[in-house]
């Protein structure tokens, strides 16, 4: 048995065949790896929430922010998603710039231009995610300080 | 569709500047929360996904700033150069981002079970420190409630009336309180190691009690004799319960002791005085009826014996006939007399003098018996008032009967004192045979006797009990089987 491995491992080696060592990444596969990414940053805000919902830390006030800010990241992850789907992925929507400084949007499907103008601004999701993470970690650090206060009193 | 660029290019701009503006004040934050508690594991994980969040918005928003500049400026080219740098190192965030949770849920679990013993542990630690300092002032508090509780104790164990015994499973005393060093036979002698049941009249009887606490581990009132002072018996109540040592395993048993022969006496005292005042009314009803019947049945009789011939068969017969008349007439006068319907003649009299008249014909018959009469009178004594007759009556009874009660040689008694103000007692103490309790129940009832058939009526000691009621007194008896007999007398004194 450990002849006849033996055998297979070496003709392989020794087949002539075309050198195809190394793999090229062109085409799509630079936009699917940071969907993918996207897809993982929300798993990672969805684990967030789940987390400081299971550990009960919701009561502070600082860890309820930091949840709505992951579920707002959540939100926002899922209409990148969309919008790189929708106009790199699939190609279902081309924007053209207008020289009156106007944008064209052309697409086969009805309605799916008017979604995607508006899913474009994702700002409006990401921001105020970032906001009340900002928000949420200040009053971490107030409660902290307040805590350790409390204890150099006591 | 075409629509105006205006409000992506503005959000786009305002976002991305907004987005590096608060990333940076995260990540700022988050270094002063894990620069206040370096050793919360939870802040390292959030400073991580900070610095990632920070890195990739300064990457997005840089870029996209730049993007509407180039196009602003119509050059798209150049970022088409730099789109793909801008689009990695945001991929490059987001996988950290991702790794990163990953990576700490494992950390934030263990973290949680690490806070969770170093509270457990912090805990313990101020309740051992607490302890350690508080530990000679709760000795000093316990002791002193443990000082407190034995002298509390102590004093129940030693001021209780009622006698308190701590026994060994066997029953040798181990501790006795002063109650029953009063009270028992020895009592000051009793120490460790002496045995409960020797003090019990009836041995079975404390046999009986070890049995049932050795079963049922306690008894309740369970009515026994023990030896009191000077070898007098008295009844008591005893109530135990069996007790383990937690240490040693060894069983105690503790008693609580209650002479109850007072109330007892007082008890049976009292139905002896319903009863004889029941029969004493039947009595008094009975011979009032058949009292006039005899009468008029010994008139006639003298009637016809008068008219009778002399030594003829008819007048002997008359003649016995009168005789039991008489004789039924004394048994009824006699019960009247205890059913204290009697007529009484009553006077302020001296006791000792009608004493001296008594033992004048009384002390010759004892003496010809070789009995000895003691008197033991007290120096002086209140007269009393009473009928002397009827007095002399029942002391001639109690001498006669305490004569009949000595089989051989003896002793009787007869002793005077001032009970109490406005009392005087005679006591007629015998040395002769004694009775038991059976006896002594019922020796005032009428018609009771325990003597041969012919020798006694059976109406000696319940006349003199009719009489000394009469008086106003009371009289009781106190007998012990072979060591004799004491009747004693309670009467008021005069005025």
């Amino acid at each position: 048995m450990i002849r006849i491995v033996s055998l297979f491992v070496f003709f392989f080696f020794l087949a002539a065949l075309p050198a195809h060592a190394t793999q090229g990444h062109g085409g799509i596969e630079g936009i699917l790896v940071h969907q993918a990414a996207h897809l993982l940053f929300a798993l990672a805000m969805g684990f967030l929430a789940f987390r400081i919902k299971r550990d009960e830390l919701r009561v502070q006030k600082g860890w309820r922010n930091v949840q709505y800010a992951a579920f707002l990241f959540i939100l926002w992850n899922v209409d990148v998603i969309f919008v790189h789907f929708v106009d790199e992925q699939v190609a279902l929507v081309t924007v053209e710039r207008l020289s009156t400084g106007q944008l064209h949007l052309i697409s086969s499907i009805p309605g799916l231009a008017s979604v995607y103008y508006i899913a474009k601004l994702d700002h409006l999701l990401c921001v105020p995610a970032i906001v009340f993470l900002w928000v949420g970690l200040c009053q971490l650090v107030n409660q902290t300080l307040a805590r350790r206060d409390q204890g150099r009193a006591s | 569709m075409i629509v105006s660029s205006f409000p992506i290019i503005s959000v786009d701009l305002v976002g991305s500047l907004l987005m590096i503006v608060f990333s940076l004040l995260c990540f700022e934050r988050m270094v002063r929360l894990t620069s206040l508690d370096k050793e919360n594991i939870l802040w390292t994980y959030l400073l991580f996904v900070c610095a990632a969040l920070s890195i990739f918005a300064v990457s997005r928003s840089a870029g996209h700033i730049v993007k509407q500049l180039l196009f602003l400026i119509e050059v798209p080219g150049v970022w088409e150069h730099i789109r793909p740098f801008s689009g990695s190192v945001n991929t490059l965030t987001f996988i950290l981002v991702a790794s990163v949770t990953v990576f700490f849920e494992r950390v934030w679990v263990i973290n949680r079970a690490i806070l969770k013993d170093r509270r457990a542990l912090r805990q313990a630690h101020e309740e051992l420190s607490w302890l350690n300092r508080n530990l000679e002032a709760r000795v000093d508090e316990r002791t002193q409630a443990l000082a407190v509780s034995e002298k509390k104790y102590r004093r129940m164990f030693e001021l209780s009336e009622d006698m308190i015994l701590v026994t060994s499973g066997e029953g040798q005393i181990l501790a006795l309180n002063p109650a029953g060093v009063a009270q028992l036979e020895d009592g000051s002698r009793l120490g460790p190691g002496a045995s409960l049941g020797a003090l019990f009249v009836h041995g079975d009887a404390f046999d009986s009690i070890l049995e049932t606490l050795s079963r049922e581990g306690r008894i309740r009132n369970s009515e026994v004799t023990l030896r009191g002072v000077g070898g007098r018996p008295f009844r008591a109540l005893v109530s135990g319960v069996t007790l383990t040592d937690v240490d040693s395993r060894e069983g105690t048993l503790l008693f609580m002791v209650r002479d109850v022969d007072e109330t007892l006496t007082l008890r049976e005292k009292m139905a002896t005085t319903e009863k004889l005042a029941a029969v004493g009314e039947l009595s008094a009803g009975v011979a009032h009826e058949v009292n006039n019947p005899l009468g008029i049945i010994l008139g006639y009789t003298q009637l016809l014996k008068r008219s009778a011939e002399d030594e003829s068969t008819l007048k002997e017969d008359l003649t016995v006939i009168e005789k039991h008349v008489i004789g039924c007439k004394k048994v009824v006068e006699s019960l009247l007399n205890f059913a204290r319907s009697g007529p009484s003649e009553k006077s302020p009299c001296h006791l000792h003098r009608i004493i001296e008249e008594v033992l004048a014909f009384t002390r010759h018959q004892a003496e010809m018996d070789g009995i000895q009469v003691v008197t033991e009178l007290a120096d002086t004594l209140p007269e009393i008032y009473a009928d002397a007759e009827k007095i002399k009556q029942v002391l001639i009874n109690l001498i006669i009967n305490a004569v009949h009660a000595i089989d051989g040689k003896g002793e009787i008694h007869v002793t005077t004192g001032l009970e109490e103000p406005g009392t005087v007692f005679i006591t007629v103490a015998d040395t002769g045979s004694g009775m038991d309790a059976d006896i002594r129940s019922r020796v005032f009832d009428p018609f009771f006797t325990t003597k041969p058939t012919g020798t006694g009526t059976g109406l000696g000691l319940s006349v003199s009990y009719g009489i000394i009621k009469n008086h106003g007194g009371e009289i009781d008896v106190i007998s012990t089987p072979g060591k004799g007999t004491a009747f004693t007398i309670h009467l008021p004194t005069a005025g």
